[in-house]
This record gives structure tokens, sequence and C-alpha cells, in this order.
């Protein structure tokens, strides 16, 4: 059963792989087609969520893997079983009601594509037992799910929010490969299981600050914790079966997930505890108090989402079996009603053309299973019985009942959170399927009874395990308790139960609704108040603060590329010169054996020191004159001065060759420039002193480079096999020669190919540009 | 000799260089010559100046020794970095040619605007 | 002899060309040749790692006397990828160069690069490593102003000139390298540096300027500007043959010295590297990211991504070599593909603004796949060969406690996300602005209809690209092997000096 369940995750990426072909051929049943899969996951899940045994895990290994220390590894124990069969659940009802939502949609495909290779990622992230694949995972997903909010991508809005969702899951997840690769490399292994059986605890570590820090980095931007979570609203652009899917099981929660995994290993320490509650603590505050504020169905969704996700964050941060085992089951709870509370948005906003509640009304009459899947989510959320978020909130409260030394922080803020969520599912429940007041009657564009079963099926379905998980929570205590002993090393006993008695959190729940009733009764001034504090805030809006920031990014960067590639050749010499030149003093300093070495080997010769006066004068001319012909014909006294030079040295080839080739270059450079006018003084005096300056630094700096080679050998060179073995072996009596032709042929033939190539390439650039003219004929 | 050679190439590199940063494109080819006969000096000194036989092995003989002849090899690498040199010049000269007459200007500050957006 | 192939198969087709110069059907002869090529380097890379190196002594002189080419794993995994990128960017011409180009020996002169890239990876003697150089630089000069569009002249006359500096760097000091040395075999030279026990300071002036011809060549900062200010104006083909070849090679040769010659004084030139390094990769992606055009973007990101390679050198780890082993040769053929894109999008659009191009997802699917396997692959996300270079890298700089610079190089990646994300969203997401009319130059009009060459080249390259990610273990076992071989030069200089 677990092979096949993995084989399944296979399946489902090989079927988002295939779905450019395979949607031809089911056309608009695509989505129902594909939805089988996952379908058949869930079952397998199921199984194995009734048949694992306590306190173990199965390792699947696939054998195949990018690199040897990348291997793709499954592990199934509870804590993924409760990820991978909410992912693979909801999942399936996102597909089928994806088919009906999207029927009209173009680009439908492309959808699909995504969607199903964004749920195996995701499949993927939870299951894997090395952290690199898990790595790989997440990167997946994160990609996925960009093209999934940029679907609608011809708008600006999708796009904008597309791209912030990226570049900030794209950096959580670069944090996280990061700190995946100091675990690793200090562990000895990135494998889970094996980080788990040897009892890894990095919490003394002295790298532990780095990792603590990339690892929440990831979890933060992931998981929409403040201050990263405001590409979550934006997100919503998306088509709304991907709104369901991200805020309910996915993405968002790979956060939650990671935390969980990483507990062993990471968990436990001070700043553990005092990171992730204060994160998570403000995240969860503000974002109820943000969707107390919102108008639009979706975004009221999406900010309660901000808020569960804080509360998840601070519940694993308190660190105890309480506050994990109200996590998981917070986990479950969320993503049930989320899922519905989206769907059930989508059906409503298909069916009435608007989502802003305050346009809404009456729909309990007019859409009633709608409503009723929806009335029973929003009792979930708002945390009452006999919903499993009824149980959930119990254990929350429990959770930070029992840490005395920071209820005093979390109780305060989980009551006040809390009441707001309970306030929103009423007013929710009130603005859109009571209320008829002020309001004009909506018109549907077909009759509930006309929509499509399957539409309805997925919403209804998540309400109905909501409610049932809520009468029967036993069923959840085995693998909780698997999950726990994952979580925390422990062994916990489970019990869940609808009615614990008359205690202490029964009492802050009764409270929290009252409130929330009573701050429901007072909406119009709250609502005002709330609505002042969010537009007083909305000068921090950050989205748009993430796109100034990266508009002003843009100009410095800009700015300075601008400064750097300015494009005036002699700015680039300047730079080239100047660094070579800070290279080769430091060099010449920081040698200890001085940097002015003045050896002379050879004796002063006058002659020679006449020729190249000479030269120099040639070049001193060149650089003075005005016309362009003497400047030519003065480098060409340079040029003989040198071949006089090398044939006073005996180098008597190398002379020819330099007279050749200077007479050459010679006549060639004045056809060239024959018919242009004479030099005109383009540069402003100071800039000639600046030049000239810099001139003579690397003048100095050759100079000084040159002397410090100090003229002697300090090997014997292999000229000297070359002088015994001309006449022998290359049987020619001019050593030169026989180097260039025999012992070196290779670089003759390279000096050759260059020439040839330089032939040709005049040629051709001469040919082409009569052509051109041909042409302009 | 060695001092006074190594002064000539600095003064070498430091007008070479002095030309490269002229505006004209004219003077940048100068400029780019001198630097090239100046790097040949470069190899060409550091092969040793001590001695000044031409390196033939004489018809009498043999074998040769090093002792008496300049070291044949920076000769060598010489022949051909002058040889290479002339191919690149020789190209430099025709794309000025071409620039000149697609541009109607030797300025070269008037290439600033590939780099820029 | 196999070793020499390489640079005579180039050779004879240069010849060849000269022949069917007005031939119709030169184009699939080019392609047939650089395929010819591409199996000639395989049979090379297979050789050589049944070995471990392979070499020849030209004219059967011995070494250090005559010139020795010489393969090992790092030189023929250079030698197969560039033959690959060749053959793909011969390929892709067929429907995306003009025929007056085609006609004018653009084949010739790509045989010339292919020739000097060819014996610059196989070269064991520096002077011949110059000549190799020249080869290439002279090819690449003559494409680079091909064809004479104003731009093009422009660009290559600073092209040319930035990059005649490094040649001269590089043969002042091969001169005097050879006057304190005496040899220009790479392998004696290392041979008598390790025989000094500690470098002799007469030294470090030569090896300086032969650093800063590299670096040139390399275009690492702050020596890159000939880059940026040249690659964005050739036809799209060049560019793309250009920015998987030229620089490589000048980082290749880097890292030939650096473990033979430069690392036997580490104490001076590890933390030089390193910081060029680092200086290259963070100004290169923050140049990158403020444009707004296709090509530029790209070409600032070479500066980028060679200094990842340059990082992992200095790491001087045998995970870090790997890593920049395995980074060169996937920056080769990503960075190729991202530029082929940029011509398909050019062919199209006649034009590579951001600013005025969109739409293109819809229109063209096909090439927005090509687009993204390349440029995600350059932004390291999985599963593409770009992550698996950026994951080495990494984990080489951890490993070997260089963490801050690891985390440079982290966030960095991130910068490269960023722009190519950002060209994802303004040339293929993104709605055609209205009043942009599509003008597509009177030149263009001689390219080919036809697109089915450039996309079969295209899609080849993806999927290696692909591949090489998937499938990553078989090659970053080869580059860790030759990894190993660098980092112990004996085995080098032993085989060249002693045969063995």
């Amino acid at each position: 059963m677990e092979q096949l369940a993995i084989v399944l995750i296979g399946l489902i990426f090989l079927m988002g792989l295939m779905v450019p072909l395979l949607r031809p051929l089911f056309k608009n049943y695509t989505g129902r087609i594909l939805a089988l899969v996952p379908f058949a996951l869930f079952g397998a899940l199921t199984i194995l969520f009734f048949t694992l045994p306590d306190q173990t895990s199965r390792i699947i290994e696939t054998g195949f893997g990018f690199l040897p220390e990348m291997q793709f590894t499954f592990r199934i124990d509870g804590v993924s079983l409760i990820f991978g069969m909410m992912v693979s659940g909801i999942g399936g009802l996102v597909l089928g009601y994806s088919s009906f939502y999207m029927a009209k949609y173009a680009g439908r495909t492309k959808f699909y594509f995504f969607l199903v290779l964004f749920m195996g990622a995701m499949l993927g992230l939870v299951f894997a037992d090395n952290l690199l694949a898990l790595f790989i995972f997440w990167e997946l997903t994160s990609i996925t799910s960009f093209f999934l909010i940029g679907f609608d991508h011809d708008k600006e809005k999708p796009r904008q929010a597309s791209l912030q969702a990226l570049l900030l899951t794209a950096f959580g997840g670069l944090c996280l490969l990061f700190a995946v690769i100091l675990i690793g490399n200090l562990a000895g292994t990135y494998s889970l299981s094996e980080l788990y059986d040897k009892g890894f605890r990095f919490g003394a570590h002295s790298d532990y600050h780095l990792v603590f820090l990339l690892v929440s980095v990831a979890v933060a931007t992931k998981s929409a914790q403040f201050p990263f979570h405001f590409w979550l609203p934006g997100a919503m652009n998306a088509p709304t079966p991907i709104s369901a899917y991200l805020h309910s099981a996915t993405m968002v929660n790979a956060g939650i997930f990671l935390l969980l995994r990483l507990n062993p290993v990471l968990g436990g320490t001070i700043l553990w505890k005092s990171a992730l509650i204060l994160a998570g603590g403000i995240t969860m505050f503000i974002g109820a108090f943000f969707a107390l504020g919102q108008k639009d169905l979706k975004r009221i969704l999406a900010f309660t989402t901000i808020s569960a996700l804080g509360t998840m964050v601070m519940l694993i941060g308190m660190n105890t079996s309480a506050s994990i085992k109200a996590a998981l089951i917070f986990f479950i709870v969320h993503g049930l009603y989320k899922g519905g509370l989206f769907m059930v948005a989508g059906i409503i906003d298909k069916n009435t053309g608007t989502r802003d509640i305050d346009k809404l009304g009456g729909l309990l009459k007019t859409m009633p299973i709608t409503s009723i899947a929806g009335i029973l989510a929003l009792l979930s959320m708002s945390g009452l019985p006999p919903m499993l978020g009824f149980i959930g909130k119990e254990l929350i409260y429990d959770a930070k009942v029992q840490i005395p030394e920071l209820s005093w922080l979390v109780i305060p803020l989980g009551v006040a959170a809390n009441m707001m969520m309970v306030a929103i599912s009423v007013l929710v429940f009130y603005e859109i399927f009571l209320s008829r007041r002020n309001k004009k009657p909506i018109a549907l564009k077909q009759p509930e009874k006309r929509l499509p079963g399957n539409f309805l099926a997925g919403p209804v379905a998540l309400a109905l395990v909501g409610l049932g998980l809520g009468m029967a929570p036993g069923w959840l205590e085995d693998t909780m308790a698997n999950a726990m002993y994952f979580i925390q090393s422990e062994v916990v006993d489970i019990d869940l139960a609808l009615w614990h008695g008359f205690n202490q959190v029964l009492l802050l729940s009764i409270f929290t609704v009252a409130m929330g009733v009573l701050i429901f009764v007072f909406r119009r001034p709250i609502g005002k108040l709330v609505r002042i504090i969010i537009g007083w805030t909305d000068q921090y809006h950050l989205p748009d603060h993430f796109n100034k920031l990266i508009k002003n990014y843009l100009s410095f960067a800009g700015k300075h590329t601008n400064r750097i590639q300015h494009g005036y050749h002699r700015y680039y010499l300047m730079t080239f010169f100047a660094a070579t030149f800070v290279l080769v003093i430091y060099q010449l300093f920081s040698a200890d054996d001085g940097w002015f070495p003045v050896k002379q080997v050879s004796p002063l010769q006058i002659h020679v020191i006449v020729v190249l006066l000479v030269a120099m004068m040639g070049v001193i001319f060149a650089i003075f004159t005005k016309s362009r012909i003497s400047a030519i014909i003065s480098l060409g006294v340079l040029g003989y001065g040198i071949s006089v030079l090398y044939m006073l040295y005996g180098a008597v080839d190398l002379a020819i060759t330099q007279f050749l080739a200077e007479t050459v270059i010679m006549v060639i450079f004045v056809m060239v420039i024959y018919h242009l006018p004479d030099f005109a003084v383009l540069s402003s005096k100071k800039s000639r002193v600046r030049d000239a300056l810099i001139a003579a630094g690397v003048g100095v700096m050759i100079t000084l480079i040159v002397l410090k080679a100090r003229f002697i050998n300090l090997e014997t060179p292999v000229s000297e096999f070359f002088a015994e073995n001309s006449f022998l072996e290359g049987h020619g009596r001019n050593i030169v020669n026989v180097i260039l032709v025999d012992f070196r042929a290779l670089d003759t033939l390279g000096e050759i190919t260059v020439l040839g190539l330089a032939a040709a390439g005049v040629f051709s650039l001469l040919r082409f540009d009569l052509k051109d003219k041909n042409t302009k004929k | 000799m060695e001092l006074v050679i190594a002064i000539f190439i600095g003064l070498l590199y430091a007008c070479g260089v002095y030309l490269l940063l002229r505006r004209s494109i004219v003077k940048l080819i100068l400029g780019v010559f001198v630097i090239s006969n100046a790097t040949n000096l470069i190899i060409f000194l550091s092969g040793g100046v001590t001695r000044s036989g031409v390196s033939f092995i004489g018809s009498e003989a043999e074998k040769a020794s090093l002792e008496t002849m300049t070291d044949p090899l920076p000769q060598a690498l010489i022949l051909t970095a002058i040889v290479i040199g002339l191919g690149i010049a020789a190209y430099i000269l025709a794309l000025k040619y071409k620039y000149f007459e697609t541009t109607g200007t030797h300025d070269l500050d008037q290439l600033s605007k590939t780099d820029q957006k | 002899m196999i070793t020499a192939l390489p640079v005579f198969l180039p050779l004879a087709f240069m010849i060849f060309a000269l022949l069917f110069r007005h031939y119709h059907g030169r184009e699939y002869i080019a392609v047939a040749a650089s395929g010819l090529n591409v199996l000639l380097s395989v049979f090379l890379v297979f050789k050589v790692h049944q070995t471990g190196m392979i070499s020849v002594q030209m004219g059967d002189w011995p070494a250090p006397y005559g010139i020795t080419l010489i393969a090992d794993r790092f030189s023929a995994l250079m030698v197969l990828v560039a033959s690959i990128v060749f053959m793909a960017a011969m390929a892709y011409s067929v429907h995306s160069l003009d025929t007056r180009r085609k006609s004018f020996g653009f084949y010739m002169f790509s045989f010339g690069i292919l020739m000097g890239v060819n014996g610059s990876f196989l070269a064991g003697d520096i002077f011949n490593l110059y000549v190799w150089f020249e080869v290439m630089l002279m090819a690449s000069f003559i494409l680079m102003s091909h064809g004479g569009d104003r731009n093009q002249l422009e660009g290559s006359i600073k092209y040319l000139i930035l990059n005649l500096i490094s040649s001269f760097l590089f043969v002042a000091g091969i001169g005097l390298l050879y006057g304190k040395l005496g040899t220009l075999n790479m392998a004696d030279i290392a041979q008598k540096l390790m025989n000094f026990g500690t470098m002799p300071s007469e030294l470090n002036p030569a090896f300086i300027l032969i650093f800063v011809g590299f670096a040139i060549k390399g275009a690492l900062v702050p020596f890159f500007f000939w880059l940026p200010a040249s690659y964005h104006t050739p036809p799209p083909v060049v560019t793309a043959l250009f920015a998987g070849l030229l620089t490589k090679v000048g980082i290749y040769s880097l890292i030939r010295f650096y473990t033979l010659f430069f690392h036997q004084n580490a104490e001076f030139w590890q933390p030089l590297v390193l910081l060029v390094a680092v200086l290259s990769m963070v100004i290169g992606v923050i140049t990158a990211t403020s444009q707004f055009e296709f090509r530029k973007v790209l070409s600032f990101h070479i500066i980028s991504q060679v200094g990842y390679v340059v990082m992992g050198l200095g790491f001087f780890t045998v995970a870090g070599l790997a890593g920049a082993i395995f980074f060169l040769a996937h920056n080769m053929i990503s960075k190729t593909n991202a530029f082929l894109v940029a011509g398909y999008v050019h062919k199209q659009k006649g034009t590579l603004d951001l600013k005025t191009l969109g739409d293109f997802y819809k229109q063209h699917p096909l090439w927005a796949v090509f687009f993204f396997i390349s440029a995600f692959s350059l932004a390291g996300l999985p599963p593409l060969s770009g992550f698996i270079g950026k994951y080495l890298l990494i984990k080489a700089g951890i490993e070997a406690e260089y963490t801050i610079i690891a985390l440079i190089a982290l966030f960095v990646g991130f910068f490269t996300l960023f722009s190519m994300v950002k060209i994802w969203m303004e040339v293929f997401w993104k709605k055609t602005p209205e009043n942009e009319e599509i003008t597509i130059k009177k030149e263009q009009n001689e390219i080919p209809e036809n697109v089915r060459w450039m996309t079969w080249a295209s899609g080849a390259m993806a999927l290696i690209i692909v591949l090489a990610g998937v499938f990553a273990t078989p090659v970053v076992d080869y580059c860790t092997q030759a990894a190993q071989s660098l980092i112990n030069p004996e085995e080098y200089i032993n085989f060249v000096l002693k045969g063995q």
C-alpha cells in the first residue's frame, strides 16, 4: 500500500505533464478524470491511516535522485498522512470543482497542467524524507503557484501578485536551501529518518542561529507570516479553485509542515519559542483584524487564512504536547472550512456575479445547499459545536492555558483574534445568507437546482467531513498519536472529544463567542473604526511598498549601471589600467626583496641608446603632430628603430620580419586614412593632463615589472635543446626558423590561420559594403 | 643596458596608453601599434640581451651553444606575435575605414550609444 | 592523435569552406561538420574518461620542447560542451541568419572560433594558448563586425580595443615567465614552481599580467566592460555563440593556471580570486536587473555567472572545483539557449526591447517553454541544471567554511531569478502595448521564413538542460573526478613530462 501511494504520487506528476495531450482527449471532463488519481491516492492513504501501527514510519526508497545525496526517498508517518490526505482529498475535490468553474475559461490546458503539477509537488513535499528532495518540491510549489496566480496574465494585477508571490517564496526557498545544506553538512545526512533516529539536535551548535533565521524566513514567506504576509491576499487574483486549494491544504501550509518536520531537530530552544510565538501571535491578530474591514468575500477569507496560519505558527512555537496537538487538529479544521468557504465563494461569484458582502443577501432562500455548506464551514471557523472547529479551538485554549509563563500574552491575543473570527463568521453568515434589508435582490444566473451537482459536491463534502469529524473525533486519535511521536519525540495519548466537561477552557470559549456576537451587533461603529485604522495603515500598504522597493531598486541599479557601463572606451581602459596598477604595485611592495631592483647584467651600449632615442622621438612626434601622414611616418620610425634594435642584438629574422610588417602596416594605414582631414583637438586640456598622468603611471608600472624580472634565468631554458637538435634532428641551421617550422609548428599554423582569417575578414568587410551600396541603388 | 631598455619600454607604454585614451580613432590605432611593439620588446628583453650572437648553427658545427647567441625561442615567439599583430592591424584598419564610411566620424565618444539604454 | 583532431577538423572545414562560398547548401555542410565535431568530442570524452588523460606531442618533439596538446577530464568536457553549443548555433543559423551574412563567410569565421576555442581548451603550452586566443579573437572580431551594421561597428571597436589589451598583457606575461623559467610547457612550469617550494617573487608580476589578461577575456569585474558594450549588437546567433564560448575560454584558462601555478602562492591569490568572484557576482547581477533589453539582461548576467565559477575555484576544494566545472558547463548551454530564444523573439518581432514586446506566451507557447527552461535554469531552479550547479557551489562554500560568500552567492541567485522573471513577464506574459507597431527591418527579409531548424536547435538544448538537471549524478561524478585531478597537479605534470 505504501508503494502504491508513492506510485500514485508519481502518476500525478506524470498526468500533470501529460495534460496537454490528455485535454483534447477528455475535453470538458478533464478535471473530473484527473481528479480520479488524487482520489485513488486519498483512498490508499486512508487505508494506511487506519493501519499504520503506533510509533512507526514507513520509508520508501525509489532509488532515484538528481544526485546521490538528493535521493527521492519518501516517508509515511502520521504527519505526512494527515497532510497528504488533506492535500490529495481536497485536491481531488478542487479538480472536480474546477471542471465546472473553469468551463468557460480560455487556457484550461495551462490551468490543469500547473494545478496537477502543483498538487504533485505538494504531495512530494509532505512525503519527502530527504531534506533536499523536500526543498526541490518546495521550490516546485513556488514555481507552479507562480503560474497559477498569474493565470490571468494579460492583466497587470495578477502579474504583480504572482511576481510578489514568487519573489517572496523563492527568497524563502533559497533560505531553506541554505539551511538544509547547513544541517546536512553538520549532521552528515539529509535524511529526516536518520536525523530522527540519531536524535540529532541542532540547538547547541554555533550555527543554530543562522539556521533558525533561515528556516523561519522560509516558513514566514511561505506561510504568509508577518511581515511577509502581504503576498497572500494578492494571490486571490488566481481563479477561485486555486485560492481554495492554496489556502486550505497546500502552499501556505507548507511552512507549517516544515516547522513540524524540523521540530525534533531545531525545536524547543528559547529562540524558537519566542520568535515563533511572537511572529505567530502578531500574524494571528492582524490577520483577523484586517479581515474585519474587508468587503470582498475572497479577501475576507484570505485574511482569515493569515490569522489561522499565525495561530498554527504560534502553537508550534509553544512547543508543548498540547500545543502541537492543537496545531495538528487546527490544520485539519482550517483546511476543511477554508476549502469549503472558498468553493462556496466561487459558486456564489459564478452564480451572482459579485463577491461583495454588501451586495449579496438572502442566499439561504435562493441557494439553500450552497448556503448550508457555507454555514457549516462558518460554524467550524467560529469554533462552535458540533463541528471539528470547536474541538480545535478548545485544544488551542487548552494549550494556551497550560503554559502559565506565557498565558498572559497568548490568551488575550488568542481570545481577541477568535472574537474577531466569530464576528466575521456571523457577519458573513448574516450578510450573505440571511439579510435582505437595504439590498437589491440578487438575480441568479441560474437556479441552484440547475447547477451541476458536482459543482456543489466539493463544499458539501468538506462541510460534512468537518461535521462528521466533530461528532466522531476518535478516528483521528491513532494517527495523531503517531504524528505526535515524530514531532515531539514522545509518546502521547490522544483523547479527542466534543465535550470535556465544564472547565476554564469552555468558559473562555463562551466568552469568546459572546464577545464575537457583541462585535457583530456593533458592527457598524466597529467596522468604521477598523476601516479608519486600515485606512491609516494603508500608507504602509505592503504590496505597494514592495512594488516601490522593486522600482527604487531598479532605478538605483539603472543609475549605477549607467555609471559603470557608460560607453566611453577611455574610462574602461582607465579602469583596466588602474586595477592592474593596484595589483602590480601591491605585489611589488609586498615582496620582501625590495621593489626596485636595478640590476644591470649587460653593459651600456651607446649605439643602442641612440637608436632608442630616435625611436622614442618618433613616438613623441606621433603624439603631438596634427598631420595624419606624419603621425604614421613617425610611427614607422619607431618600428624601424625597433627593427634595428633586434638586429643589433643578433635577431636577424626578427629584424627582417619587423621591417616588413611595419612597412605593410604603414602602407595600409596610409591607404585607409589618406582622405581624412587632419586631427582635430577633441579633448580638453584638463583631460589631456589626466590622461598623461595615467599613461605615465602605466609606463612606470611596466618598467617596474620588467625590471622586477631581473634578467636572470632561474632555470636553463628549453632553447638549449633547440640549439643542440636544430641541425641534427630538424635539419636546419637557422634555429629560429627550425623552431617556427618544426619544433613549434603548431604556433605557426595558428599564426597563419589568424592571417588567413584576417584576410578573409577584410575582404568580407569591404565586399559587404559594396553590396550594401548596390542594394541601396 | 637592461635598465635603459626597460625605461624605453615603459615610455613606449606610456605613449601608447596616452594615445589609446584619445578620442580620435586614428590615434587609438596608433596607440595599439605602439603598445604592440613595446610588448614584443618585453619578450625580447626577458629573453636576455647579454649575448648578441646570431642564432645560427655555423656551417661547420652540428650544434650551437646558448653561451654566445641570443636565445632563439623568444625570437620565434616575437615573430609569431608580429605576424599575428599584422593580421589584427590589417583588420582594425579595414574596420576603421568601414566605420568612417558608415558614420562619417572618427570621434570615439560617438561610440557610447550602444552602451546606454 | 585524437587530441589534435578538434583543432584540425575546423581548420579543414575552413579551407574547404573557401570552395563552397557560393554553394547553396553550405549551411547544411556546416551543420554536418559541427555534428562531426560533436561525435569527435564524445569520443574524446569517452577516451579521456577511460584513461584520465591523453595527450599528443606535436611533431613528436618530447615535452617540454615540443608543443603539447593535452585533454584531461576537464578540458575534454569543455570541448564536448563547446561542440554542442557550436552545433546548436550552426543549426540555428540555418533559419535565423540572412543569406548575405551566410555567403560572406559566416561559417568560415564560426569555425575559426571553434578552432581557437578547441585549441585553447587543449593547449598544454602557454604560448600556444596565446596563439589560440588570437585565432579565436580574430574570428570573433570579424563575426562581431560582420555585416557592417552601425551598432555592430561601434560594439566591435570597443570589443577589439579592450580585448587587445588582454592579449598584450597576456603575451607580456608569457615573455616574462619564459625569461625566468626558460620553458613554455605548462606542466614543466608547474613542476619548476613546485621545485622552488615558495614562489620566487620575480614571477609575480608576470602572473598578474596573465591574470588580468584572463580576467578581461573572462569578463570579470572590473574588466568586463567590453562584453555588455558589444554582445547585443551582432545577429542573435552570433551572440549566442559568443556567450557560450568566449568568456568561458578565459575562465577555463584561469582555472587551469590557477590550479597549476597560482595556487602555489595561495595566500595572495586565493583572497584575490574570491574578491573578484564576489564583485563579479554582485555587480553583474545588479547591472543585469537594471536592463530593459533582452540581450543586455543576459549579457550582464554572464558577468555574474562567471563570478560563480570563479568563486568555486576560489574555494579550492574538490567540491568547489567540481561545482565550478559543472556550473561552467551548465552555463555554456543555458546561456546559449537563452540567447537563442532571444534570437527567435527578434526574428518574430524585430525588436528586443522589453517594453515594447508582449504576448509571446500566447503566440509561441513552445518557445515560452524553451525560455522558461533556459532562464530558470540560469536562475537556479530545480529540476534544471542550474539548480545542481548552484547547489554544488553553495554546498562547497559551506563545507569550505566560506559561509558569507556562499550566502552572497545564494542571494545573487535571487536577483538572477528576479531579472529572468522580469523578462518572462514583459516578453511572454504581458499584452503587447498598443501603438507599438512591429517593424521588422529590411535586412531581415533575407532571413528564411521557416523556423524549423531554430526550433530543433533550441529544443535540443532545452532538453539537455533538463536532463543534466534530472540525471545529474553521472555528470557530477565526472566533474568530481576532473576536479580531483585539477587539485592534484602532480598527475598532470607527470603525465606530460614523463608520459605516465
